[in-house]
Formats: structure tokens, C-alpha cells, sequence
């Protein structure tokens, strides 16, 4: 069985196309490996674990029809938002994980931070809440001792939000439904491994 | 076999037998917590001396106090504060769904912290109006068992409170605690609670719950 020269030299170019492309996905893979592997390596011992930020707007219902001298308002309950990612930074020997974000119904921006500066530090945990002009609200920043320390849920620290007349009949038209009324809004750190 | 509604993508059925099933996650509720069998109340004035199941501002505030008991009746009023005979003297008086009434079975004063079920020792559950409206048997008061699929622990459990129309999954802190889901700390309904679909509820409605060794009363809402 014979094939024309021309048709060999375009199966040939394909196989090595082919090849070349495999290679460089190869190699681009464990570079990816390698580096994250460095980097990784290149975290203290000391870093603290991942954290995870939401906001929650708690709030109760108006519970239409109820009889006079029932309970006239639900239990209550909440909404959620979830803040983005805790990203790692290193600087002068300390190591922190930091939240930065915002939530979609507040004009605020939080900024959380764990640092610590060795395996015998149990490091600080500091949060701000600063306001569409960049002025932390009032009563932050806050700055206390790291309690997000032990997993199992045991070790969550919840922030109330303050939050204006004007503010909150935003969030009730925007977020909650027909007849809820917020009753606080709050903002919950804890480890990323405590995510229910 | 019936479906009731969909809530947060779990779906709520009525069985052939008139018992009602469904999964979801749970949050916590504290109401009901007045301190009638020593454990924490719910709700406190900020200058309390102790713990309370949940934070004030989950009550609400001066004119909006949507979640204790008011002298007047409504929100706008002023909180009742237990006495000193009553179980925790100080605290706020938090309200459930389902009452309790007196030895001759007339409705107990709304101020009394006994006529409401303790979320800090009883099981109990809150079930959305879809529920308690959707089906023929009485709801409030009802048998329910509560079960956390998570490591299959299971506890009789009273339907006692009614939640928003749209959240569906609902518990006691007593309930949490036995079924081994996690409460908060300092206030255990601040607790996460349990994500959705882990726990599984089964409702009796017109069955009335017996839960540690008490007959609640089926309440038509």
C-alpha cells in the first residue's frame, strides 16, 4: 500500500503538531503544579488557616391572619451573602489572610484581617467596616485576640452591622419579601472548614 | 402522595397517610426560651446579669419589638420583664406559635413565660404557613420526628413555631443539641445550624406530640 508524498507530509505535520501541543499542555501543567507546590512551600507554618466572611440580614415576617392574642410575627430567620475569598499576604515576617469585599444590599466595604507572626502567635484578628467614602463606621475598626482558632464551628465571631432608617427600608424592598421586617444585620467570620 | 409546595428547592409532601415529609437545612430559633426549666431565656434587657439564647436585636427594637411579648400587644409597645416569681427574673418574655393553657383550659395570660415552649429544652420545629394551611390535619402541637442525616441521629420533636413563608427548615436549640447539630457561642440560635438537605423532617399533623413525658395541646392556627 503506497500513499502520495504529499499526504505523508501533511500526516507527519499533524502527528508533530499534535505533539508539540501535547508537550506544551504537559509542561504548562506542571509548571502550574510546581508553582502552586512553591508557593504553598513558600507559606509559614504559621499562616492562618482560610476564612470565610458572609453578611446575614436577619429579620422576622408578619404573619397575616393570625388570630388576636396569637404570636403575630414568624420566628426569625435570615438571608445570606457571602463575602469573597480570604487571599494570603506576607510582609516583614507576618502572615495574614484578608477578606476585602462588599455585599451586594450594603454601601459598606469589609476588610478582614488574621495575622499572625509566628506558630507561637496566635494572632490578631482586625475588622473594619468603612462606608461609601472610605470611613470606617462607627465602633471600627476592631481589633482582638485570634478566636478563629479551633474548627467544629466552635470558634465564629459575629459583628453587628449598623444600619440606618433609610437603609433598612432599602434592604426590606430590595432583599426581603412582602411583610419581613429586618431586625439587625450582622457580619459572620469563621473558618472556611466551618462552612456548613 | 401530595406535593405541598417547594421552598429554597426542597420540596414539602403530603403522604397517602396525611403525614408530611420533607428535607431541608435548619437554622435555630430561640423563641419560647423564658427560662421555665432553667435553662437560658431568649431575650434580655443589655443590662441582664446572664446568658440569653440569642442576641436583643434579634427581638427588634423601641417600637418594633416584633419578637418578645409587649405590654400592649403589638410591636410599638414596651417588653414585659419577668418578675421575681417568675423563672428568670430580669429577662424578656419570647413568644411561640403554639400555647399552652391552664388546668381548666382556658388560654394562660400572654405575659406568662409558661405558656410558651422552651427552645432551650424542648425538641421542637418551625414550620412555614404553607404547612400548617395546606394540609387537613392540625400542624401546631403536632408530632414531628427530626432526623440529621449527616450521622443519623433522630429525636421526637413538637411542631411549636411558625416561620417565614419563604425559608423552610427550622429548629430548637434543644433540638439542635439533640440531633447533634452545632449551636452558637455566647448565643446558641446565632449557631449555623445544619445546610440544606441534611436533615429530614416528618410531620403528624392531627397527631399530638408527646415529647419527655408532655402531651401538647393541637392548636388550629
Amino acid at each position: 500500500m503506497t500513499f502520495p508524498p504529499g499526504r505523508l507530509r501533511d500526516a507527519s505535520k499533524r502527528i508533530t503538531s499534535a505533539a508539540i501541543a501535547s508537550h506544551t499542555w504537559s509542561f504548562g501543567l506542571l509548571f502550574g503544579i510546581l508553582s502552586i507546590s512553591a508557593f504553598a512551600a513558600d507559606q509559614p507554618s504559621y499562616t492562618p488557616p482560610p476564612v470565610a466572611c458572609e453578611v446575614r440580614y436577619y429579620f422576622r415576617e408578619y404573619l397575616r391572619g393570625a388570630k388576636v392574642g396569637a404570636k403575630s410575627y414568624s420566628a426569625p430567620s435570615y438571608e445570606r451573602e457571602a463575602l469573597p475569598p480570604s487571599q494570603v499576604a506576607i510582609s516583614d515576617g507576618s502572615v495574614s489572610r484578608i477578606v476585602d469585599g462588599r455585599a451586594a444590599h450594603l454601601p459598606y466595604r469589609f476588610v478582614v484581617k488574621v495575622t499572625r507572626n509566628s506558630d507561637a502567635d496566635r494572632g490578631t484578628l482586625k475588622v473594619n467596616v468603612l462606608d461609601a467614602s472610605g470611613k470606617p463606621l462607627r465602633g471600627f475598626p476592631q481589633v482582638i485576640t485570634n478566636p478563629l482558632t479551633k474548627t467544629g464551628g466552635s470558634s465564629s465571631k459575629n459583628y453587628s452591622i449598623p444600619v440606618t432608617k433609610a437603609l433598612t427600608k432599602k434592604i426590606e424592598k430590595t432583599l426581603l419579601a412582602k411583610d419581613q421586617s429586618l431586625t439587625y444585620v450582622a457580619l459572620i467570620i469563621r473558618m472556611r472548614s466551618d462552612v456548613p | 402522595m401530595r406535593t405541598i409546595g417547594i421552598i429554597q428547592g426542597n420540596t414539602i409532601v403530603e403522604q397517602d397517610d396525611g403525614s408530611v415529609t420533607f428535607f431541608a437545612g435548619a437554622t435555630l430559633d430561640g423563641d419560647g426560651g423564658n427560662g421555665q426549666f432553667g435553662g437560658l431565656p431568649c431575650y434580655a434587657p443589655r443590662d441582664f446579669q446572664g446568658g440569653t439564647l440569642d442576641i436583643l436585636a434579634n427581638a427588634g427594637s423601641a417600637g418594633n419589638w416584633f419578637g418578645v411579648v409587649t405590654d400592649s400587644g403589638d410591636p410599638r409597645g414596651n417588653p414585659v420583664v419577668q418578675s421575681s416569681n417568675d423563672p428568670c427574673p430580669g429577662a424578656f418574655v419570647a413568644a411561640t406559635s403554639l400555647q399552652f393553657f391552664d388546668k381548666n383550659g382556658k388560654p394562660l395570660p400572654s405575659r406568662s413565660p409558661f405558656k410558651y415552649v422552651d427552645s432551650a429544652t424542648v425538641p421542637f420545629i418551625v414550620v412555614p404557613p404553607m404547612i400548617i394551611r395546606g394540609v387537613a390535619g392540625v400542624v401546631l402541637g403536632c408530632r414531628c420526628v427530626v432526623t440529621n442525616t449527616r450521622n443519623q441521629q433522630s429525636v421526637e420533636a413538637v411542631v411549636a413555631d411558625t416561620g417565614p413563608k419563604n425559608h423552610l427548615g427550622e429548629i430548637s436549640v434543644a433540638c439542635a443539641q439533640a440531633i447533634g447539630v452545632a449551636i452558637g457561642d455566647p448565643h446558641p440560635a446565632e449557631g449555623d445550624g445544619a445546610p440544606s438537605p441534611s436533615i429530614h423532617y416528618h410531620l403528624f399533623p392531627g397527631t399530638a406530640a408527646v415529647v419527655n413525658g408532655v402531651t401538647y395541646p393541637l392548636q388550629r392556627s
